[in-house]
């Protein structure tokens, strides 16, 4: 499984997937506060106060003129309102107000509105609502214009308010920062955490495919319940590595010990006179002795440690010396026996000439026993992706598919077989074999409603084919 | 020819001496690795036959002792284990051949002799063979018998090939697997019995004499004689 398959099929990748998006949700809202922040919401509050004092200078203009604007001014000041004002003629000169100076440099802040630095030092009856520590605090106003030409500015401290903003902004950011921080951890763990597990997952596969238990998984520190897991699979694999030494070992006594004997027996029975009762002697213990050299051969391939000795094979070259080996049995039988490569010519797989031949054998001699005169063999191979296959196809009974399993089994010989002659380890041998290759051996009808049957061998390709 | 067989079997290697000599050969035995490699090293031989599991000294330290000390003398090795990597590691070892007990005397015969031949003879180039009024003219792969062409096709004519670089000599359905298709395996049926009846039938069905002989439990024999 390559590893990008394998983080999507992780849940502690999923999770952190989770985390992400309720992260990035959350973000979302802190970024939604940012706008609302940034939108100056929150000088709208005194803006609007400002619009409210200055409608009432209108009212004091339009009913007292100049007189009243003036006393609502002082009456202003002496209030301690909180507001600032500047009051100049129209000719520009300074009429009233607390403000040091009618403020010369302004940035409008939105369309009619002021924004201005005032000196902390210079006004005495600074509004007691503003605080103090900053050399400047900053003044929002609004300049009317009174109906004698004169200029009235209204302003208010919003210093406090500019400080509540830029704490808020800052800490939004600072969020955002956080969360993607979390973000890129929770990645980082997911990926660390599934690219060890894909590690322990790829051993023993690997240990599976050779059936090298001998093999242990890496242990990296003691600090958590990997590696605790990784210890537990490694005691797991030596339990079973001992289990299956005592196995091999008794199996390798029983070779030994059983196989003299009954060679002697073969020996005394073939000093006898010779006669047709010697004869059929010798034929029954050449029988039992080979059920059990193919037992022997198939326990001693699936509990195979050292790989198998290898060489490169054209899988297309054993398939076609099968078939010639096989071909005049097949026409004295009366069953056509072909070959059909559609593999690319030099495709090899790694491998036991010997042990593969014997597979292919195997598949080609039950095929040729099973179908009936008149039948057709055929032996196909291709590649199909990184394997190569070898396909022998037959039209013969076949197997039923609830049987197929049985098939596979040591002297897993089907009711219908009985009659025919051999032992029932023709394809286990053969799906030992495969499987110690690390390829894989199916059974499958010959196609859709016929009879017959299809045996596919699958083998990996050696190199594996260049895309 | 003359054999040493190292055995620890007493009753096995009785039967392979007695078996060697009713076919001709002198035959010197040895129970344990120890005595084997002290004949073996201070006697000559044609061919030997060494059991793997031996007690005192194996069969493979026999052989590697041989080996190691520039004998090239055959050496067919015994074993009864059947395990997959056994027969390359003893023919990867120095061993010339190797059989897996149970085996059947003719076998064992068979195969030795051909290696004492191999010796003996070293594949000289030849251009032809022949046996009685059976002719094999290796360079225009035609073949005659009495005379009259015979029609073989490539795989028939390399087994004739071989029956007759080993004729008179037995030679078993494993050996002709060996030689003639390169493959060491167990073939379940005796699907070599029907390439040897195919090619009997151009070679022997209009003569009357037959050249191919089967026999019985052993393999098939090439010869004038009966």
């Amino acid at each position: 499984m390559s590893l990008r398959q394998s983080l999507l099929h992780s849940s502690s990748y999923q999770v952190g997937t989770l985390l992400a998006v309720l992260v990035l949700l959350g973000m979302f809202f802190v970024s939604y506060w940012l706008v609302i922040a940034g939108d100056n919401a929150l000088l709208r509050e005194p803006e609007e106060a400002i619009r409210a004092e200055i409608r009432a200078f209108q009212t004091a203009d339009r009913l007292a003129g100049r007189t009243g604007v003036e006393d609502l001014l002082q009456s202003g000041m002496a209030g301690n309102s909180g507001y600032f004002y500047g009051y100049r003629d129209a000719d520009g000169s300074w009429l009233a107000g607390n403000l040091p100076a009618w403020p010369q440099r302004v940035e409008t802040l939105s369309e009619g509105t002021l924004l201005f630095e005032v000196e902390r030092a210079l006004p005495p009856e600074r509004p007691a609502n503003s605080r103090s520590g900053s050399e400047h605090f900053d003044v929002m106003a609004k300049v009317h214009t009174l109906s004698d030409g004169s200029q009235l500015l209204v302003g208010r401290d919003v210093d406090d308010l500019e400080i509540a903003q830029w704490v808020a902004e800052v800490f939004g950011w600072l969020m955002i920062v956080i969360l993607l921080a979390i973000c890129a951890v929770s990645f980082g763990v997911a990926y660390y955490v599934t690219s060890r597990f894909t590690r322990i997952a790829a051993t023993t596969e690997r240990i599976i495919a050779t059936g090298n238990l001998g093999e242990r998984l890496l242990v990296d520190g003691n600090w958590d319940d990997l590696s605790k897991l990784s210890r537990m699979l490694n005691r797991l694999l030596g339990e079973l590595e001992m289990r299956v030494d005592g196995i091999q070992s008794v199996t390798d006594s029983i070779a030994h010990d059983l196989r003299t004997p009954l060679t002697r027996l073969r020996v005394s029975i073939a000093t006898l006179v010779s006669g047709q009762a010697r004869d059929a002697l010798l034929e029954e213990i050449d029988g039992l002795l080979r059920i059990f050299s193919s037992l022997l051969r198939i326990s001693s391939i699936d509990a195979g440690k050292a790989p198998m000795a290898s060489g490169d094979i054209q899988l297309e070259a054993l398939a076609a010396d099968v078939v010639d080996l096989y071909e005049p049995l097949a026409k004295e039988n009366g069953i056509e026996l072909c070959l059909r490569a559609t593999s690319a010519p030099g495709t090899c797989v790694r491998g036991d000439a010997d042990l593969l031949c014997q597979a292919v054998v195997n598949l080609v001699d039950n095929a040729v026993k099973f179908t009936p005169a008149g039948g057709r063999v055929t032996v196909e191979t291709r590649v199909q992706g990184a394997m190569a296959e070898l396909v022998v196809v037959d039209n013969g009974p076949g197997i039923a598919p609830e049987q197929r399993e049985h098939a596979l089994q040591r002297f897993g010989r089907l009711d219908s077989s009985r009659s025919q002659p051999g032992n029932g380890l023709g394809l286990p041998l053969a799906a030992a074999i495969i499987r110690r290759h690390g390829g894989s051996l199916a059974l499958e009808d010959a196609s859709h409603g016929a009879a017959g049957l299809r045996v596919t061998l699958s083998l990996p390709c050696s190199p594996p084919p260049l895309r | 020819m003359r054999c040493l067989v190292i055995e620890d079997d007493a009753q096995l290697r009785a039967y392979i001496e007695k078996g060697l000599r009713e076919a001709g050969h002198t035959v010197d035995t040895a129970g344990n690795g120890r005595d084997g490699l002290f004949l073996a090293t201070t006697e000559r031989y044609d061919a030997m036959v060494i059991d793997w599991m031996l007690p005192e000294v194996d069969g493979m330290r026999v052989l590697h002792a041989l080996r190691a000390g520039d004998d090239n003398t055959p050496v067919l090795m015994l074993s009864a284990r059947s395990q997959v990597d056994d027969r390359v590691r003893g023919l990867r070892s120095g061993a010339n051949d190797y059989l897996v007990k149970p085996f059947a005397f003719e076998e064992l015969l068979a195969r030795l002799e051909i290696l004492a031949a191999r010796r003996a003879a070293p594949a000289t180039e030849v251009t032809s063979l022949a046996c009685h009024d059976l002719q094999m003219d290796l360079l225009s792969r035609r073949v005659t018998r009495g005379g009259r062409v015979l029609d073989l096709n490539p795989r028939e004519f390399s087994l004739l090939e071989y029956l007759l670089r080993h004729q008179k000599q037995v030679v078993t359905r494993t050996l002709l697997l060996e030689s003639l298709w390169h493959y060491h395996f167990d073939p379940q049926t005796n699907v070599v019995d029907v390439h040897i009846s195919r090619l009997r039938q151009k070679v022997d069905r209009d003569f009357d004499r037959a050249l191919i002989h089967t026999l019985r439990g052993a393999g098939y024999r090439l010869s004038a004689d009966d």
